[in-house]
């Protein structure tokens, strides 16, 4: 009896959790293939009595979007795609490339300040962003790097790369040894062991830590509200705020931006998944 | 292929003041074998990684043939290396883990699996190269690590303990093997391991590792007949030799042996035997003598039961072809004082060996039809013409 009633309890805190987690998703979904009037009906109109695409029509076609309300902001939309999905590519693969040799050097060169240099790198995972805003904007201004791509790459860069260096370390330290040796004994140099023996089997860690730098790099808010102003290098984070009018605000639109934007994340989750889970369920190779 | 020459490697790791291995002089013939053998700790492995290049000399010189090789990186040695744990590339199958050395050579692709094949035919295992190492067994990825390292053709091979990751009954039937492919390929060979009978069975020498330094190197056979030192003499051989205090008496033209209130006469030759020895009255010397050189007197088969000593049998184990009896010294006051260490010794710990409270146990091999029993106090005759002695300070052998 006993039994049942736990399984009955574990099914509807389930059922909660997934209700709690999809039911923005869903929402989402069906507002934007509503039309305005539905959505803002009352009493609310949960299920859209036909399915209707001037949402996302406004999104691809700047002419279609032009007489709707927030329908200047449509056009940019491609364009805020693109940079989001450059830059993410972007400071994900330098992000890769640097922690995954430095992790690696730190874990297996002995060089004078080895720990201290690793240690002055972690220390700074403890600073929020908040508390560097400020300096960081004057300092992106005075490198002219504000509304760049390179300004955004190198932000993502300095707060990402800590965390993903910690984590090659860690990952370095507990391969064996010998396979590298065995490589160096067979005629490599040190980069050549590294390349051809020690990369290939990082590939489960790359694979995890690339998911896990283009989600997190994909979802950035706060840093390009500040540092992105114009579609040089706005991403579609920011530009989906802008659809919410003084006014009105066009409910069907800001729900089409924002399913479309959960696509690649969701792409890059449902492709990488496997690797995601390995590693927080510790980094196996 | 080559020859191996050792000066004065030394090697002190950073950070500590110790030597793990200290002014190593060795030279290796050109496809000799030679087993580097000694305790954890000895400086065995460290030595043979500073022979691969994987660990720097902190001074001294290697030389191979007759190129000094000092301190350059492994890929210039032409050596291949054969690790405890195999250290096969995982993500590459067979064939590639034996031909990754050749590609490193630009050795072409079709000469490069002429060899893997050859190689791997030579070992019984062409239908592996296939696989991938997480698909073999302990035994077959050991001998996938051994075939790369004989498709390289290299100047010498180095192994470091190769068969300790393998379970008893693989690692004797490995030992031959390695042993005999050696042969055939005769390419300089050193090999690294802390098993004595893996040393005795498979070198043409045995060098012998202890606290970084080298004690001895010689045939199986001599450094078993006639060890150097202490050391060896207890290392080498299973059972261990054993060995106890004794006080050195002249007697007549030979000499008197006292252990433990027991006496030992030794034959007229050997102030001859140990010309180290010296007779003062009072002199101590360390006396070692073979678990095959004590036995029962009744299957005393060389007709010389003259020499014994009187034992009390702690235990003996039946092997089938033999007996190991494990016995102590019958001192005139040791009843007294095994019942006061029975008493004080605290509950579940183990029986105290150590020579300074209890008399040290002896271990015989006895003939399989001896009927020592637990307990029993016997007489046990002694090869005494094929006894040990050695400086109880130094540990020097004095034969």
């Amino acid at each position: 009896m006993t039994s049942r009633l736990g399984r009955l309890l574990r099914g509807a805190g389930i059922l909660a959790i997934l209700a709690w987690s999809l039911g923005p998703i869903l929402i989402g979904v069906l507002t934007s293939i509503s039309t305005q009037a539905e959505v803002q009906a009352t009493p609310a109109v949960w299920i859209p009595k036909s399915i209707s695409w001037d949402g996302y029509r406004a999104l691809v076609d700047s002419h279609a979007g032009a007489g709707l309300p927030g329908g200047t902001e449509t056009a940019a939309f491609g364009r805020a795609m693109l940079n989001s999905g450059l830059v993410t590519l972007e400071s994900t693969a330098v992000i890769l490339v640097l922690s995954v040799f430095s992790g690696y050097a730190f874990s297996r060169l002995r060089f004078r300040g080895r720990i201290v240099v690793l240690a002055v790198i972690l220390a700074t995972l403890t600073i929020p962003v908040f508390a560097l805003v400020a300096p960081l904007f004057r300092m992106m201004a005075g490198l002219r790097l504000i509304d760049t791509q390179l300004g955004l790459v190198l932000i993502y860069l300095s707060a990402e790369a800590p965390l993903a260096i910690w984590l090659f370390y860690n990952y370095s330290r507990e391969m064996p040894r010998e396979p590298e040796e065995a490589a160096l004994m067979d005629g490599c140099t040190r980069l050549g062991a590294f390349v051809r023996v020690v990369l290939p089997q990082m590939g489960s860690g790359i694979a995890a830590l690339t998911a896990i730098l283009l989600l997190a790099t994909w979802g950035q808010f706060l840093i390009p509200l500040l540092f992105a102003p114009t579609l040089n290098s706005k991403p579609v984070t920011v530009l989906i705020t802008e659809f919410v009018g003084k006014y009105t605000t066009n409910y069907p639109l800001l729900a089409a931006a924002g399913v479309l934007a959960m696509l690649p994340p969701a792409v890059v989750a449902i492709f990488l998944n496997r690797h995601i889970r390995g590693m927080l369920s510790g980094w196996s190779g | 292929m080559a020859g191996i020459t050792l000066e004065a490697v030394t090697k002190i790791f950073p950070g500590t003041t110790v030597a793990a291995v200290e002014d190593l002089d060795l030279t290796i013939e050109d496809g000799e074998f030679v087993v580097l053998v000694g305790p954890s700790g000895s400086g065995k492995t460290t030595a043979l990684r500073m022979i691969a290049g994987l660990e720097e000399m902190t001074h001294g010189r290697i030389r191979v043939g007759d190129r000094t090789i000092g301190n350059s990186p492994p890929r210039t040695r032409d050596m291949a290396m054969v690790f405890q744990n195999y250290a096969l590339y995982p993500h590459m199958t067979v064939r590639d883990n034996m031909g990754f050395g050749l590609k490193m050579k630009r050795v072409s692709k079709q000469q490069r699996n002429e060899r893997v094949e050859r190689v791997a035919a030579m070992l019984d295992m062409s239908e592996l190269l296939g696989r991938k190492p997480k698909e073999l067994s302990g035994g077959q990825r050991q001998r996938v690590a051994m075939g790369r390292a004989i498709v390289r053709e290299p100047a010498a091979f180095l192994m470091d303990e190769p068969l300790s990751n393998l379970d008893a009954k693989l690692r004797v039937q490995m030992r031959a093997e390695i042993a005999n492919l050696q042969r055939r390929v005769s390419t300089t060979t050193i090999y690294v391991t802390h098993d004595q009978t893996e040393a005795m069975t498979m070198g043409d020498r045995v060098a012998v590792l202890h606290q970084g330094k080298l004690l001895q190197v010689d045939s199986p056979q001599e450094l078993y007949r006639r060890p150097s030192n202490l050391f060896v003499a207890s290392f080498i051989g299973s059972p261990a030799m054993n060995s106890m205090p004794a006080e050195v008496e002249r007697c007549g033209e030979g000499i008197s042996l006292r252990l433990a209130g027991q006496s030992l006469t030794l034959p007229r030759d050997s102030m001859a035997r140990f010309p180290h020895l010296s007779v003062q009255p009072g002199a101590e010397v360390v006396v070692g003598i073979r678990p095959e050189d004590m036995q029962d007197p009744s299957f005393e088969s060389r007709g010389d039961a003259g020499q014994t000593l009187e034992m009390r049998v702690e235990r003996t184990e039946m092997l089938g072809a033999e007996i190991i009896a494990y016995m102590c010294l019958c001192e005139p006051d040791l009843k007294g004082r095994r019942a006061h260490a029975e008493a004080t010794r605290p509950l579940g710990a183990e029986q105290h060996q150590d020579r300074n409270d209890l008399p040290a146990i002896f271990t015989a091999r006895l003939d399989p039809r001896s009927v020592f029993k637990r307990n029993q106090i016997v007489k046990v005759s002694v090869a005494v013409d094929r006894i040990y002695l050695f400086d109880p300070a130094t540990g020097r052998s004095l034969g």
